[in-house]
């Protein structure tokens, strides 16, 4: 495992609006346990992240879409993009609605950190007060789809696009054509359309 | 009119299959909690809380839809349209403890039983039951969110009616035409056009 991306994961806490310095200790618990790391291509499955395990990962390099089976249109599409430095779960394995799968392909070559469940586990068994972290955390992740929502319900391709462009300017720059529609709920020529009338 | 022994009945049950506990000294707590609920009609219009509120209270719906609105700027998003038997709240401030960033009020009129969020969790942290209250609340919010999702990545207005209704197969003769556009990110005109498309349009309604 390297240091660097364990200091990466120790940010990623830190900046976290709940944490205080109490929490190092339990911060510190969990990273001497972490031992899988890995890197994937460019195109690569994360078969890893499957709807079997509960287990936690963090991105630490590049970025990753998580894809799903888009019943009505019969094929693979976005679900959402996920940038360096967010935790990562197979939703499959953790929330109610469990259909349709949920898989991740990396975008760019990636790099990350498996958590393990048995280690969550134990650390809040430990540390219970790493449950602010968690909630914490669980409160971002919502936030941004919170506001990704309200986005999608936006009745005009440019709006959508512009607010990409302002809230999400990590993830814009990233996105080609194909996966910038998806990830904004239109049409491939819809979001033509829109570039064509700015221009 | 409301039957309140029977909604608190319902209260008890619903709190019940949510924390999953059979121990006889939590159930006779979540027994009590829900005959402090304070039951009462809700009208057209009426809001449950307040965009940067801070006061925490959760509702059970009892008969009737809430919507819920994100503010984005000066303008209003709908975010979600909560039905019957459920538990509604601002999850800014129950879960996170942050003012309010949404608000919700009264689409269709009916009745709702609330309760303080601090009487909750006097009760819930007497028995060592509030992580689970709380957790078992994000599953439920984040599932909902996952739900919404698919069906506004849906990029034809004839698709997201069809996955809404996949969803909620009544949600045609519960929220009003005017919500469930701005619901589905499409305009009056639009949905009224695709309901006609789709042999779904009543000229009733």
């Amino acid at each position: 495992m390297q240091t660097s991306s364990l200091k990466a994961l120790k940010n990623y806490f830190r900046q976290l609006p709940a944490y205080n310095r109490s929490h190092d200790e339990c911060i510190e618990f969990l990273l001497v346990r972490l031992t899988t790391q890995k890197q994937l291509p460019k195109g690569a499955i994360l078969d890893d992240v499957n709807e079997n395990e509960r287990d936690f990962f963090f991105l630490v390099q590049g970025y990753l879409k998580e894809m799903y089976r888009n019943p009505y249109e019969q094929k693979d599409e976005l679900f959402n993009f996920i940038p360096t430095g967010s935790i990562f779960v197979n939703e499959n394995s953790h929330f109610a609605n469990s259909q349709p799968p949920h898989y991740y392909v990396a975008h760019s070559r990636v790099t990350y950190i498996q958590i393990p469940r048995s280690v969550y586990s134990e650390m809040l068994e430990a540390y219970p007060r790493f449950n602010e972290l968690y909630l914490n955390a669980t409160a971002e992740i919502q936030r941004n789809r919170r506001e990704r929502l309200g986005m999608l319900r936006m009745s005009k391709t440019l709006d959508r696009i512009e607010w990409v462009k302002s809230h999400r300017p990590d993830i814009y720059k990233e996105l080609d054509k194909t996966t910038l529609a998806q990830y904004i709920g239109v049409s491939r020529a819809s979001l033509y359309r829109a570039f064509g009338n700015v221009s | 009119m409301t039957n309140h022994r029977s909604v608190r009945e319902l209260i008890f049950r619903e709190l019940y299959l949510l924390l999953g506990s059979h121990n006889k000294d939590v159930l006779l707590a979540l027994r009590l909690l829900s005959e402090h609920f304070v039951i009462e009609n809700m009208a057209l219009g009426d809001e449950l809380w307040h965009y940067n509120q801070n006061r925490s209270t959760v509702t059970f719906l009892i008969d009737g839809v809430i919507a819920e609105y994100i503010k984005n700027g000066r303008k209003s998003n709908l975010l979600k349209l909560h039905k019957k038997k459920s538990f509604v709240y601002s999850e800014d401030v129950v879960l996170y403890r942050t003012p309010s960033k949404t608000y919700a009020k009264c689409v269709v009129p009916g009745a709702v039983a609330h309760i303080s969020y601090h009487a909750m969790q006097d009760v819930f942290d007497r028995f060592g039951l509030t992580e689970i209250f709380i957790s078992q609340l994000v599953e439920i919010s984040m599932t909902e969110y996952r739900q919404s999702t698919y069906e506004l990545l849906q990029s034809s207005g004839a698709r997201r009616i069809l996955a809404v209704i996949d969803e909620h197969p009544d949600v045609l003769d519960l929220v009003p035409r005017s919500e469930l556009a701005d619901y589905l990110g499409i305009s009056r005109a639009s949905l009224f056009r695709y309901l006609k498309q789709l042999n779904l349009h009543d000229a009733n309604l």
